[in-house]
């Protein structure tokens, strides 16, 4: 009984497989220059965080609290070119909203620990994985402190209207900094009483890969060709 | 043995106050003192997780003279508040993260880690998301991880605060089975009424914090708006992944009254509160206050921990938008001085949760849902949470309270539900 609990897997992506899919997704809607060019890489993204996720409406929520970043930066990008270069603001919307649905699978996909699981078994050093997989964990608290923190903004009359989500970012991310500097604290605490040491830690499960993951690579990598090729 | 003589825990410059007392082995000793007296503090530095004065023994072992890792596979410390000790993602994961981090053998980890799920009632639970717990069941998840390694001093931080009476009993028992396998176990307690397993010494403290926080006048006489009426009509709910919750929650309340929601943990009490007043939308069914969805700045919800609410760096911060809309009446220039004087961050847990119910109840809603408003507070903090909450009642907000704690729930609500297979039966 003991192995097979052991060898239970929390990720529905495995952490290698998920971190290699996102480097590929980045670095080609980062390459592509064109709207139609970045499309492939766009319905991938989206094919497999609904398929990692298994959320519409939480993938619905994060593509629009990007929507305003893809925006806000294509204009930028549209002013600075002179005026000249249009589709610099659709382009940039779906670069953003590309790398959003990206990092839904290793935010939501991928189990913390086992991200440092994976990354000390190909050899990485300890403090290095154990800080990615904290990394993880702080961002996946952040997340749910994310709807937290909106609820007591809410509450407290700072926040009346969806619309102030938008035009309120900044008392957003105040309350959003300090809850997760908050939640640092403890989490640094929480593993000091435990006695975590990162240069002695040592895995105590193994983290198997399977058929899916390496589909997922190939799917993504057949999406990154064919993007480089339109 | 634990053995504490002129024990001091240490924070830059405060000091915390003076213990000395020896803990036998199978022994269990108390710390009792208000909200602020220091408890945390002492808990933590005897952990070695916080500077300290004076000498703490081992065994007659100086403990900052024994190596890291065996120090924290012998002394265990159990939090107040569970969500700040939570490093993983799954109940069991969470539990074997002690035994990774001290290098014990995966089997034996294993075995253990399974034993004390069984243990706090939890063994059911073991490969669910941690974040599918609730607030009690949370705390004896961070018990269970506290037993884990067999420690031979076990620090207990006021760690039934959100405990329903089975899990009291669970948590009593665990910490009975360590007593009996001779550990030394030193609790701290707010409430002397609260000690999950009697203790052969006592030790009470003082109040150690100089402040205590003094709030001016709620003003308003009432909602000078319609009476509320808070209606929910078969309502039904679940989370993604986590199945059905709330199955058939009907009531119907009005402004002036208190409700009190019990139910033990995990029963929903929260995602009752929630529906009802709108931060959910139910799957099926309605909830309506005064025909419409109830959102702020009609309702308002506290929630267990209420600490995001507080984003003002001074108690003043928090209050100065309340003075200028006159909602609370403009303080003495001396109470002025000190609320500017006093920052959130030096506020105890107990304080930091009053000043929460105050801004809320302050604002005069129409509905006003408090989600476990006397966790871990003390009597005299307790009270001060009765008033608020009846002072807001008499103002014409309804209040809802969700709690495990049945004796404040029983004394300040008119009507008491509690929470049975996801509907509300009235008591």
């Amino acid at each position: 009984m003991s192995a097979e609990l052991l060898s239970v897997r929390r990720s529905r992506v495995h952490p290698v497989a998920a971190s290699v899919a996102v480097a590929l997704i980045a670095s080609s809607v980062t390459l592509q220059r064109s709207v139609l060019g970045s499309l492939p890489v766009l319905v991938t993204s989206l094919v497999l965080a609904l398929l990692t996720v298994r959320r519409l409406s939480l993938m619905a929520v994060w593509a629009l609290r990007f929507l305003p970043m893809g925006l806000g930066l294509g204009a930028f990008a549209f002013l600075a070119s002179g005026g000249g270069e249009v589709e610099l603001v659709p382009l940039l919307v779906v670069r953003i909203e590309t790398m959003v649905m990206g990092s839904m699978l290793l935010a939501y996909g991928v189990e913390s620990w086992e991200l440092a699981y994976a990354l000390r078994s190909i050899g990485l050093p300890g403090w290095f994985s154990s800080s990615i997989g904290i990394a993880h964990v702080l961002l996946r608290r952040s997340l749910r402190s994310l709807d937290e923190v909106i609820a007591a903004l809410r509450s407290k009359g700072l926040i009346a209207s969806p619309l102030h989500q938008l035009t309120k970012v900044g008392t957003i991310t105040r309350a959003l900094v300090a809850e997760s500097l908050s939640s640092a604290e403890k989490v640094s605490l929480a593993l000091e009483a435990r006695g975590f040491d990162p240069e002695e830690w040592r895995p105590i499960r193994p983290v198997p890969l399977r058929l899916w993951d390496v589909l997922l690579i190939a799917v993504v990598a057949s999406a990154f060709l064919i993007s480089s090729l339109l | 043995m634990l053995r504490l003589r002129a024990f001091r825990a240490r924070r830059g410059d405060w000091r915390g106050p003076e213990v000395d007392a020896s803990i036998g082995e199978g022994s269990v000793a108390a710390l009792v003192g208000p909200n602020g007296s220091g408890k945390t503090s002492t808990l933590l530095a005897v952990a070695g997780l916080l500077e300290h004065e004076g000498s703490a023994e081992l065994d007659g072992v100086e403990l900052s003279s024994i190596d890291r890792r065996i120090l924290r596979s012998r002394v265990s410390y159990v939090p107040e508040d569970p969500t700040s000790y939570v490093v993983r993602n799954y109940v069991l994961d969470e539990v074997l993260a002690g035994p990774e981090f001290l290098g014990m053998d995966p089997d034996e980890a294993l075995r253990r880690s399974l034993d004390v799920l069984e243990a706090v009632g939890l063994r059911g639970r073991a490969h669910d998301p941690v974040e599918f717990l609730s607030g009690g069941q949370l705390q004896r998840l961070v018990m269970a991880c506290s037993l884990v390694t067999s420690p031979s001093v076990l620090l207990v931080d006021d760690a039934i605060s959100q405990v329903d009476s089975e899990g009291r009993r669970a948590i009593a028992e665990a910490i009975g089975e360590a007593v009996s396998r001779g550990a030394s176990v030193l609790m701290a307690v707010s409430d002397p009424e609260k000690v999950p397993l009697r203790p052969s010494s006592v030790m009470e403290l003082p109040h150690a914090r100089p402040a205590e926080l003094s709030l001016p006048e709620l003003l308003g006489s009432g909602n000078s708006g319609p009476r509320p009426i808070l209606e929910a009509r078969d309502v039904r709910f679940g989370y993604p992944g986590a199945g059905e919750v709330i199955g058939d929650l009907s009531m119907r309340a009005e402004g002036g009254e208190v409700i009190g929601i019990t139910g033990p943990n995990g029963s929903g009490k929260t995602t009752a509160l929630k529906l009802l007043t709108g931060i959910l939308r139910p799957r099926r069914g309605k909830v309506l206050l005064n025909g419409s969805r109830p959102a702020p700045p009609r309702s308002l919800y506290m929630p267990q921990n209420p600490d995001p609410m507080l984003t003002g760096r001074t108690v003043w911060d928090e209050l100065e938008p309340l003075v200028e809309s006159k909602l609370i009446a403009t303080p003495e220039a001396e109470m002025r001085a000190e609320l500017e004087r006093t920052p959130i961050g030096y506020l105890g847990a107990g304080s930091r949760r009053i000043l929460a119910v105050y801004l809320l109840a302050a604002r005069r809603p129409m509905v006003l849902a408090l989600d476990e408003p006397t966790a871990g507070l003390d009597p005299k903090n307790a009270q001060q949470v009765s008033s608020l909450v009846r002072a807001a009642a008499e103002r014409g907000t309804l209040v809802l309270i969700s709690s495990h704690d049945e004796p404040f729930v029983e004394s300040v609500s008119d009507r008491v539900f509690r929470i049975e297979e996801g509907r509300l039966v009235e008591r």
